[in-house]
């Protein structure tokens, strides 16, 4: 479940570093843009490229298990944050922490689009998972970042490990009385708190052991570590990368150009109002490895 | 020749002042095949992890003696040496395997020692062949089974190609397919290829008769040894014998058999009388499973029109291979499943009446995992959590629990802290202290050693004596066939038999425990205690015969 799978397609077959170049370039887009309406072209493209690829299903899957995080930030956001000129709702009762209720619509809107951020980013983070090898990338990386680069192999690895022991303890717990499914949010959360709790325990005295097996087949012994798959880029690779290269720079320009530009405080901006040529063209650039990965399936 | 020499060791674990083990002196030979039994916690792990200087180097503690390999001091070796010559596979197949995919995962020793790719290929080509992987080379680890995880970590540790191999206890895991395919391996890399091994195992019935030694381990030291046909006169204890053999040596037999066709011929002249075999009569349904039926996917049935009952005071076996839907089925049971078809009763009440709090006073489940359940800091807290979270905490019965469990020494540890069957008694007591009508029980006696087993029996016994009815989840049927009452088969998701234990184990081809195996064509038997009185009888009725003649 939400791991990588062998599906022999255009995006797995890419060498590790090209598949980490389209990831990265996808999270600079979702950290760094500010625009709602560049976002969602972005975010299109990467559910576009994932269909392509036969893993949407999969990569809506990671955007349904943040939705409860993501809208945790939008219910939030309005009630922590007071600032913005368009007053929706205020209150006259004083709070304690959060004082009297003041929700704006500049406050409304940033909780939503940093929800959908969320959101986003947690989409590419899954998107990777499924398209590079984790293998290939601990195989390539080590040689640069070790210790790194077995802790990420070793997390993706373990995912699905962690995600059953996790169903193994909420089970546990639902049958010891445990109010998971309580009516009572402090409630729901320290029966969470209680699954997390045994869930870290468990993986913290797992690795000890792994940490073990891996001691004893000499890991960390050797200075230098040889490898039994060599990676070399391919004619795909290089066309990925060379676009991979240009739209970073594009992107660059961009954001030095100040296109980026898009205010929440203190009145929020109409965003078809900050739309601008760069912004839209850096958005269908995007679709490039999407059409790349179909031509690459039609004429393979 | 000899390879491992280990002379008057004694080692510490750090912050630890009892020794785990002491006064250890062990040779081993070149080629031999060594197995290391004793109780839970009686230092054979330990022992084992001094050969490859795991003990002290990664674990740390104190260390008297010496430990040579091939006549060399290893702390005068580096540790790509004593890695290059000692490999190990360890308990549990999940935590020793890194990567994603099989073969990656067999070069992995190979790649951290330097070797060049060509040395790499050929030593992951021949040891895919040699160990039987062919089938699963191109898929990823984590869709194999228990047994082929094993066999990827053994041929993972065998690629580097060491002179000795130790085994962690590497069976204790697995269901007896896969315990027989592990077992099949080990014997090949000794027999075929000259390996030196040190096996720790606890399921002697798998094992006992391929070593060529055994070393008997008790309280961190070296009891006694011997070797399948000459075991020690001392050597009584269930944990240190197969089932077979210890049933022989309770009879008082001379002649100790180490497996099924031993045994069989120890007995083929001898006439048996009738067992005594009391079947319990049950008249309280408590469990009434009509026409269920459940799929986790459209069009997958995972379990097909299961009916059946359970009685009150009743101990029923639930068997079956991996994904025959005995898990399901009893997860449907404890509340956890809801989707379903059929009708569940208990106590003539559908279970989709019952709130969570009524369900936990009906049913307790303990899963495969015990270390699920422990989040509280001492074993008390454990224990006192279901009833804090239903409103209903008592200090006395959680006392009287941990007494009926005896575990009440043990209340102020961490139950992180405790050994595997502690553990297991700690979450059957986070189970029971709801005091429930039904305990279904996962795969309870993984791990555990024959002693913990027999106390387990024992309390699974007192409960249903109480009118608890039990459900024992298991593959380890000689375990099921010396406590359970009654025998439910599944195969695809259906139930393919059901009855009393005898009925069922007597005649079953492959569901049947190794007494039975022993007596087929004898007499109908199927549990240790039963076993023990008829070689006894047959014994006195021998000596009366020859008397009279």
């Amino acid at each position: 479940m939400l791991t990588y799978k062998n599906r022999n397609t255009f995006l797995q077959r890419l060498h590790p570093v090209s598949g980490l170049t389209i990831i990265l370039l996808y999270l600079l887009i979702f950290i760094s843009v500010n625009n709602p309406i560049y976002l969602l072209l972005a975010a299109l493209s990467v559910v576009f490229l994932a269909y392509i690829d036969g893993c949407m299903q999969e990569i809506l899957k990671y955007g349904k298990l943040i939705f409860p995080f993501a809208l945790l930030i939008i219910i939030l956001n309005p009630l922590m944050v007071h600032n913005g000129n368009t007053v929706l709702y205020e209150g006259h009762i004083n709070f304690p922490v959060i004082g009297a209720i003041r929700i704006t619509m500049e406050a409304v809107m940033f909780g939503i689009l940093s929800g959908i951020r969320v959101i986003f980013v947690t989409i590419i983070f899954g998107f990777g998972n499924l398209i590079i090898h984790p293998d290939r990338m601990f195989a390539f990386f080590l040689k640069y970042v070790k210790k790194s680069a077995l802790l990420m192999s070793m997390t993706l690895r373990l995912f699905p490990a962690i995600m059953q022991s996790y169903k193994n303890i909420v089970d546990a717990e639902r049958l010891r009385g445990s109010k998971l499914f309580d009516k009572k949010f402090i409630n729901k959360a320290k029966s969470y708190g209680n699954v997390v709790n045994i869930l870290f325990l468990s993986s913290l005295e797992d690795s000890a052991e792994m940490a073990e097996s891996m001691y004893s087949r000499g890991y960390g012994m050797k200075l230098k570590r040889t490898s039994y798959f060599y990676e070399k880029l391919s004619f795909w690779d290089v066309v990925i990368l060379i676009y991979a290269i240009c739209i970073y720079i594009y992107i660059i320009y961009f954001l030095k150009q100040g296109l980026n530009r898009f205010e929440f405080y203190p009145t929020v901006d109409n965003p078809l109002r900050n739309i601008s040529y760069h912004g839209i063209l850096i958005c269908l650039l995007l679709y490039i490895p999407s059409l790349l990965n179909w031509g690459w399936k039609v004429w393979k | 020749m000899e390879v491992i020499n280990i002379q008057d060791v004694t080692y510490w674990y750090p912050d630890c002042n009892n020794r785990a083990i002491e006064d250890i002196n062990l040779k081993i030979n070149e080629g031999e095949l060594v197995l290391i039994t004793g109780p839970s916690g009686c230092g054979k792990s330990t022992l084992i992890r001094l050969i490859n200087r795991v003990i002290p180097d990664y674990y740390g503690g104190k260390i008297k003696g010496n430990v040579y390999l091939n006549g060399r001091d290893i702390v005068s070796l580096k540790m790509d040496e004593i890695i290059k010559n000692v490999g190990m596979v360890y308990q549990h197949p999940e935590k020793q395997i890194i990567l994603q995919d099989v073969e990656r995962e067999i070069a992995f020793g190979l790649e951290n020692l330097g070797f060049d790719v060509n040395k790499m290929k050929r030593n992951v080509c021949e040891v895919i062949s040699l160990l039987a992987l062919n089938f699963v080379k191109n898929r990823q680890t984590t869709e194999l089974s228990g047994g082929e995880k094993q066999r990827v970590a053994i041929a993972s540790v065998v690629s580097m190609n060491p002179e000795i191999i130790l085994f962690d206890e590497p069976i204790s895991q697995l269901d007896p397919i896969g315990a027989e395919e592990v077992i099949n391996s080990i014997k090949k890399l000794n027999r075929d290829f000259g390996k030196t091994i040190l096996l720790v195992e606890q399921r002697l019935d798998k094992c006992f008769d391929i070593a060529d030694r055994i070393i008997f381990m008790e309280k961190g030291k070296i009891i006694a040894e011997g070797t399948p046909n000459k075991i020690p006169k001392e050597i009584k204890s269930r944990y240190h014998l197969p089932n077979i053999t210890y049933i022989f040596n309770q009879a008082g037999e001379n002649f100790l058999p180490v497996n099924v066709k031993q045994a069989r011929e120890a007995i083929k002249d001898r006439t048996f009388s009738k067992p005594d075999i009391v079947k319990k009569s049950f008249n309280e349904s408590i469990l009434e499973v009509e026409k269920l039926s459940f799929e986790y996917e459209k069009g997958l049935r995972t379990l097909r029109n299961i009916n059946f009952q359970l009685h009150k005071g009743e101990i029923l076996c639930v068997m079956g291979e991996n994904g025959a839907g005995k898990s399901t089925l009893f997860k449907i049971i404890a509340g956890l499943i809801k989707d379903y078809t059929g009708n569940i009763l208990i106590s003539g009440k559908n279970i989709k009446k019952f709130d969570i709090f009524e369900t936990i006073k009906k049913i307790g489940y303990l899963s495969q995992n015990p270390n699920d359940y422990f989040g509280r800091k001492t074993v008390f807290e454990e224990v006192s959590y279901t009833l804090k979270n239903i409103d209903e905490f008592n200090e006395k019965r959680v006392k009287d629990v941990l007494r009926l469990f005896d575990i009440d020494h043990l209340k102020e540890k961490n139950p992180r802290d405790l050994s595997g069957g502690e553990k297991q008694r700690v979450a059957l007591a986070c189970t029971l202290v709801a005091d429930p009508q039904i305990l279904i029980l996962d795969e309870p006696t993984r791990g555990m050693d024959a002693v913990a087993k027999e106390n387990l029996g024992e309390i699974i016994k007192k409960l249903a004596s109480q009118g608890k009815s039990i459900v024992l989840i298991t593959h380890d049927v000689d375990f099921a066939a010396d406590y359970v009452d009654t025998v439910l088969i599944m195969f695809g998701g259906e139930v393919v038999a059901r009855g009393y234990k005898d009925d069922i184990l007597c005649d079953a081809i492959y569901y049947s425990p190794q007494i039975s195996k022993v007596f087929k064509n004898k007499c109908k038997v199927t549990d240790s205690k039963n076993a023990i009185n008829l070689i006894l009888k047959s014994k006195y009725k021998d000596a009366g015969e020859q008397n009279e003649a």
